[in-house]
């Protein structure tokens, strides 16, 4: 073995320390980045080469910088953060709506009282004409309570659709950044460049991407992933699919003019809304049509049989001016429909308070109709239906039961979601704890490896003095 | 198997231990500051929903009890009104009784009595115009005017003001004068104005029969009378009855509402105590285990 071998093992050792340094120095830097699985040099001894018929050591080299990384976990984070930002995203909604609807539930149903309590107090003093005008006030209120509610819940519904289009944006940045991602991950490799950055960010986007949508991922040889959302394919390799949405007509719960989800892959765009049941934009959707529009539906009937039940009943009577057979409330038609949001007074009624209808006849103290419409209030008219019974509500119990029912589902949404936070912070903590930077470890290899460059460096100055001696040896 | 701790997992883990306890810390302050233990629905959605309908229920009832209260005092009205007809007609009848106690009744006598009967029947016919709130109690749902005008002739009608004592229960709180006084609708009922009109021409003709013949209408409309107060005396036990139902479901609501909704003091203050110990604890913990610096020293 020649003296120069001993400068080049000494060469090999610092240049492989130093690499190792650098990998390490990187690691520290990146202790806080979101995403960031810890590298590792892979050091290896190089072939020994035979001198003089003996094996001799030839030094060190990094074999490659591997990525510390669970692809197990990956595939149950991905798997578990669909659940956590549809249960997320539903109890953030939810727990918003619930404030609302308890408020406005509170206003409707003080609204109701005061309605039905001005008629019960009309109903003994029928000749006051400032009672009449007491029981056309808190109809006005009334009516404004139900427009009201109804202005909310739609304002609710609207935002939701916004941000299924704002979601669908974001899925369509995210599988844009992936499939080039993919592209830039195969080229890596191809010119023999470890891609572990890119990797790390392509499932960071893929861990993200899976908390918007239900996401099945599947990894070929090369390190490209292929995503499939719902039942539609939005990366495979370098190619992505954009999602778009539209509104359109009612089917099942959804009403119409509500966002569907299409995707465009063949040109034509082809609806998937059904097929998507995960995720944040699950989330979205389910929110707005299992909660919010079953909410709409059950305040309109609540508005339909109020207006229907007085009208009726008032339709019976005569007011001072003697004439009968008017409405109280103004007619919403034969359909349920937006009978909140048109609730309100007759013209008639809004226009003279002499014009309600307190008695049957036009005898100034006949009280009939004023009780019969008071009575309404006792009265079980309204169908629980929404909660699966037989008995029948009445108009307050039924107002009562659409803000519980709203509780009732915000109360099991958060409960999913604190457990499924739990389930995610688990395996998130497991990530961390596998792929996680950890200081101190670092510390002790860059000492570790310090120590090494040193004594490598040391071994290379043992080798010059070799040299030197040679050389003096020829003087 | 001790586990791998990174050190950005030091940092979530302190943070999620500050977070937890920071919002136990400020749900218990919440509940200590408003003394609620059910401030939203989805807190406990059944106790909320039957603490929801106590409130309506009570707040149709405060209505309810106003207006069984207003039923009550125009019954007591009618009463009053009734007890006093009671006695004029029985102060006439007396008067009756005096004019025609003898075989032979001089004309003298009548006209001694005229004076007084007619009298009476004015304050009768005053009486049966009796006001409640601006309304006669005897004119139906005619209130807008007298009920008898000054020949006494009936103005009203035989309408029933009914009232909503308790939730589904109605009682009439009027009794109109076609019935009390006119004596129509019942069995041998008897017609006080015809009456008093038969005894003046009586007593205004000399006519011994006619007097003698109204005697029994007097005694009858007496008779129908305390009728008249029998079922007012009824209406008002259903009343009273009513108004102590409204007594007791009141404070047993409100007892049930401050059950489900009201926090127990003991144990919120207890809570919020215990929740403040673990939020300096969890401050000071990470404070002690996020100052350590090994690298600092390891790399000195």
């Amino acid at each position: 073995m020649a003296v120069n071998d001993i400068l080049d093992v000494g060469q090999r050792g610092l240049q492989a320390q130093r690499q190792a340094l650098t990998t390490t120095s990187s690691n520290i830097a990146n202790a806080n980045t979101p995403g960031y699985s810890r590298q590792r040099a892979q050091l290896a001894n190089q072939p020994p080469q035979t001198v003089h018929g003996l094996p001799t050591g030839s030094g060190v080299e990094v074999k490659k910088v591997i990525r510390i990384h669970d692809d197990f976990v990956q595939k149950q984070l991905v798997d578990e953060n669909q659940s956590l930002g549809n249960v997320k995203i539903k109890a953030e909604t939810l727990s918003r709506f619930e404030a609302l609807t308890t408020q406005e539930g509170s206003n409707l149903n003080d609204s109701l009282n005061r309605f039905f309590n001005d008629f019960r107090e009309l109903s003994t003093n029928v000749e006051n004409p400032s009672l009449r005008n007491v029981v056309k006030g808190s109809a006005e209120s009334l009516a404004r309570a139900f427009n009201q509610m109804s202005s909310s819940l739609e304002s609710g519904r609207r935002e939701l659709d916004l941000r299924v289009g704002d979601a669908v944006n974001q899925i369509n940045i995210d599988v844009k950044e992936i499939a080039e991602l993919n592209n830039s991950i195969v080229q890596a490799q191809s010119r023999g460049e470890a891609p572990n950055e890119l990797m790390d960010r392509r499932d960071m986007l893929v861990r993200d991407l899976s908390q918007k949508v239900d996401l099945q991922v599947t990894e070929d040889q090369r390190g490209q992933v292929t995503l499939v959302a719902g039942n539609a394919v939005v990366v495979q390799g370098a190619d992505h699919f954009e999602l778009s949405v539209r509104r359109s007509a009612a089917a099942g719960e959804k009403a119409a003019g509500s966002m569907s989800i299409f995707v465009n892959s063949t040109g034509v765009p082809r609806e998937i809304t059904k097929s998507i049941k995960n995720g944040e934009l699950a989330g979205l959707m389910q929110a707005r049509d299992k909660v919010i529009n079953p909410a709409m539906q059950h305040l309109d009937k609540i508005a339909f049989s109020v207006a229907q039940k007085v009208n009726e009943a008032h339709s019976e009577g005569t007011g001072l001016d003697g004439v009968s057979n008017r409405k109280f409330f103004k007619e919403l038609g034969d359909k349920e429909e937006h009978a909140a949001f048109h609730f309100g007074l007759s013209d008639d009624i809004k226009q003279n308070h002499e014009l309600i209808a307190a008695g049957q006849s036009d005898a100034p103290g006949d009280n009939r109709i004023a009780l019969a419409i008071s009575e309404i209030q006792n009265e079980k008219i309204l169908p629980a239906t929404e909660l699966g019974g037989s008995v029948n509500f009445t108009i307050n119990e039924s107002v009562n039961n659409l803000v519980s029912q709203v509780g009732v589902n915000t109360q099991h949404e958060t409960q999913m979601f604190e457990h499924q936070r739990a389930i995610v912070d688990q395996l998130e903590n497991y990530r961390q704890s596998f792929s996680g930077v950890n200081l101190e470890e670092e510390a002790l290899d860059m000492i570790k490896y310090q120590t090494v460059f040193n004594a490598s460096a040391k071994a290379m100055k043992v080798g010059e003095s070799l040299l030197e001696t040679i050389l003096t040896l020829k003087d | 198997m001790p586990s791998r701790i990174s050190t950005s997992q030091l940092f979530s883990n302190a943070q999620n231990h500050i977070t937890t306890a920071r919002e136990r810390e400020v749900s218990s302050a919440t509940k200590a500051a408003t003394q609620k233990e059910v401030t939203k629905p989805s807190q406990a959605p059944a106790q909320w929903t039957v603490a929801a309908n106590l409130k309506d229920d009570l707040s149709i009832r405060e209505t309810i009890a106003k207006n069984a209260k207003f039923a009550n005092s125009f019954l007591t009205a009618s009463d009053n009104t009734l007890a006093q007809l009671q006695e004029l007609v029985g102060r006439t009848h007396e008067l009756a009784i005096e004019a025609s106690g003898s075989a032979s009744v001089s004309p003298d006598q009548y006209y001694r009595v005229l004076p007084e009967v007619e009298g009476l029947f004015q304050n009768v016919l005053q009486a049966l115009n009796t006001e409640f709130g601006h309304r006669p109690i005897f004119g139906g749902y005619q209130s807008h005017q007298k009920a008898f005008d000054a020949e006494g002739r009936f103005m009203g009608d035989s309408g029933k003001i009914e009232v909503e004592i308790d939730r589904n229960l109605k009682v009439p709180v009027n009794l109109s004068g076609s019935q009390i006084v006119l004596g129509e609708g019942l069995q041998r009922g008897v017609n006080l104005i015809d009456t008093y009109q038969t005894l003046l021409s009586g007593l205004r003709e000399g006519d011994a029969e006619q007097v003698r013949a109204s005697l029994e209408g007097l005694t009858g409309v007496v008779d129908q009378f305390s009728l008249g107060r029998t079922q007012i005396a009824g209406a008002m036990t259903e009343i009273q009855k009513a108004l102590d139902s409204h007594q007791i479901q009141q404070e047993q609501g409100q007892k049930v509402i401050s059950e489900l909704e009201d926090a127990d003091p003991i144990k919120v203050f207890s809570d919020l105590t215990r929740d403040q110990t673990v939020l300096r604890a969890a401050i000071e913990t990470n404070r002690k285990v996020l100052n350590e610096d090994p690298v600092g020293t390891l790399l000195k």
